[in-house]
């Protein structure tokens, strides 16, 4: 990653997610002997991905998910699944990314993990140096503050699937005279 | 201070007078001879910046922990890779380190240091920290673990304190394409790719290098994210009536090796910084530099930070042109 990636991401290859207007990729490309499905605040496309995928399990959960329920779901998961299971992330962005990172620490490899992300308007953002982590209404490109050191971050195009949040690192360095606006 | 002793043994990176895309790996430990001397017969290196690198290293590794990461995966990886070090080290420059095995018991002298631990492979008791930080404290690489696994390789674990703009911390866990992202797309679609397959393919018969290059405001090893908030205004206040002290070229030798047992590869970085007035004294290399610069694709240059740069540096380098030949009437 370079802190100068601002200037040639027109034409540049990222890892942010794109997401499908609907999850039809998620249902032919999860093919494993069961599906756990895990919805965030979706119960219509969750009913009809449950039939759609012949869910084994359906977890129906509340938006707004920490990291310790995070983890308890997915420990929980973890701790039942047999060789050939998949899980099913359904919900906004930053609730499946989240879900997933305490799914991989689980044990879960990558491909035994798909996400349909149903709104994409909230993003994490960890600091690269402080490493706090600010939720807020973003996307990468914008400036916003950090929670914990209180400086100007661009939210950089560069996600960790490990910390389930997007790099920030400090807008302005370059400039430190200049005050980039920060997103409210 | 302004240092213009001559380079030595310097790893110039470049080979041809254009910039090309390109994986540019080859067989490591073969020297390779150049204007300032010649490089790359060691997989470690030891520079005559040892001490003061060592002391830098360590410096930044207790101030900031983050620096360290490891997956509870690789927990044999990392002792696999750091036992691999210490026998390379040793085997590479008998005079400054020694280290011998009796079973599973280790003795590690550093004779640059004075410094000996004795120690027990597997038993992180034995070390006063783990074993890839102790392996760390020692050597002047970066050191990165990737582990092989899904057709693909992800940085599980390291010890980077000299990174270049990036963060071990933020990256652990990313797959190799991640790791280098947002990437050009001539990269993104070529080298990277064929690099990545290539990684995957190694053997532990062959390691393996690589060059890198990019540059520095001021001769700062420590370039990563973490202290970004930190330098990153020098890059953005460049004086440039000292441009020749102040800009450094930035090469990281790169070496990979597939280690036998736990089947991830060890990645060393072994940074070396050359200011443009060192640069520009040795024969030829000013021309090629300059010529590097002006045929890169603005991508590439935006890409290493240096698309505000690229201009002034030319014209600093113009002035150190060797004669061209002329034609006689």
């Amino acid at each position: 990653m370079s802190t100068s990636g601002r200037a040639e991401l027109i034409g540049a290859r990222t890892n942010v997610p794109v997401w499908p207007d609907t999850p039809d990729t998620m249902i032919t490309d999860l093919v494993g002997t069961r599906v756990h499905l895990i919805s965030i605040e979706a119960p219509e496309l969750t009913r009809s991905l449950a039939a759609a995928l012949a869910a084994a399990s359906v977890t129906q959960m509340a938006a707004d998910i920490d990291e310790q329920t995070a983890a308890a779901i997915a420990g929980k998961v973890g701790a039942t699944a047999l060789t050939g299971d998949r899980v099913a992330l359904v919900g906004p962005e930053v609730d499946v990314l989240l879900l997933r990172s305490h799914l991989l620490a689980a044990g879960f490899a990558r491909a035994e993990v798909r996400m349909h992300a149903t709104s994409a308007d909230v993003v994490r953002v960890r600091c690269g140096h402080c490493r706090a982590e600010s939720i807020v209404h973003a996307r990468p490109g914008a400036v916003i503050t950090c929670s914990g050191c209180g400086l100007n971050l661009y939210v950089h195009h560069h996600l960790s699937p490990l910390h389930a949040a997007y790099l920030g690192f400090r807008s302005d360095a370059e400039h430190p005279d200049t005050q980039a606006k920060a997103a409210s | 201070m302004t240092d213009i002793s001559p380079l030595h043994d310097f790893p110039w990176p470049f080979i041809a007078d254009s910039y090309h895309y390109s994986a540019n790996v080859e067989p490591a430990g073969v020297r390779r001879e150049n204007a300032s001397g010649g490089w790359g017969q060691h997989l470690i290196d030891v520079g005559d910046d040892y001490l003061d690198e060592i002391a830098e290293k360590r410096a930044i590794l207790q101030r900031d922990r983050s620096r360290i990461g490891s997956l509870p995966h690789m927990r044999a990886a990392c002792w696999e890779a750091t036992d691999w070090m210490f026998h390379q080290a040793a085997a590479e420059h008998p005079t400054r380190f020694s280290y011998t095995v009796a079973g599973m018991a280790r003795t590690w002298r550093n004779l640059l240091t004075d410094e000996t631990q004795r120690f027990v492979m597997g038993d992180e008791h034995s070390l006063p920290c783990a074993p890839l930080e102790f392996a760390a404290w020692h050597l002047q690489e970066d050191i990165a673990l990737l582990d092989q696994r899904e057709d693909d390789l992800f940085v599980d674990a390291g010890v980077v304190t000299f990174a270049s703009n990036w963060s071990l911390n933020f990256d652990l866990g990313m797959t190799f394409l991640e790791i280098h992202g947002p990437l050009p797309l001539d990269y993104a679609n070529g080298a990277m790719p064929r690099a990545l397959q290539f990684l995957r393919r190694m053997t532990a018969e062959t390691p393996y290098r690589r060059t890198n290059w990019t540059s520095t405001i001021g001769h700062r090893l420590d370039l990563s994210l973490e202290e970004y908030a930190n330098w990153g205004a020098d890059r953005g206040s460049v004086d440039l009536s000292a441009l020749g002290s102040t800009f450094h070229l930035r090469v990281e030798v790169q070496h990979l090796v597939r280690l036998t047992q736990s089947n991830a590869i060890l990645f060393l970085i072994r940074t070396h910084l050359a200011s443009l007035e060192r640069i520009a004294r040795v024969p030829g290399w000013a021309d090629q530099l300059r010529s590097v610069l002006e045929t890169a694709p603005a991508e590439m240059i935006a890409y290493k930070s240096l698309t505000a740069l690229r201009e002034p540096v030319i014209d600093y380098l113009s002035d150190f042109s060797l004669p061209q030949p002329t034609e006689r009437g």
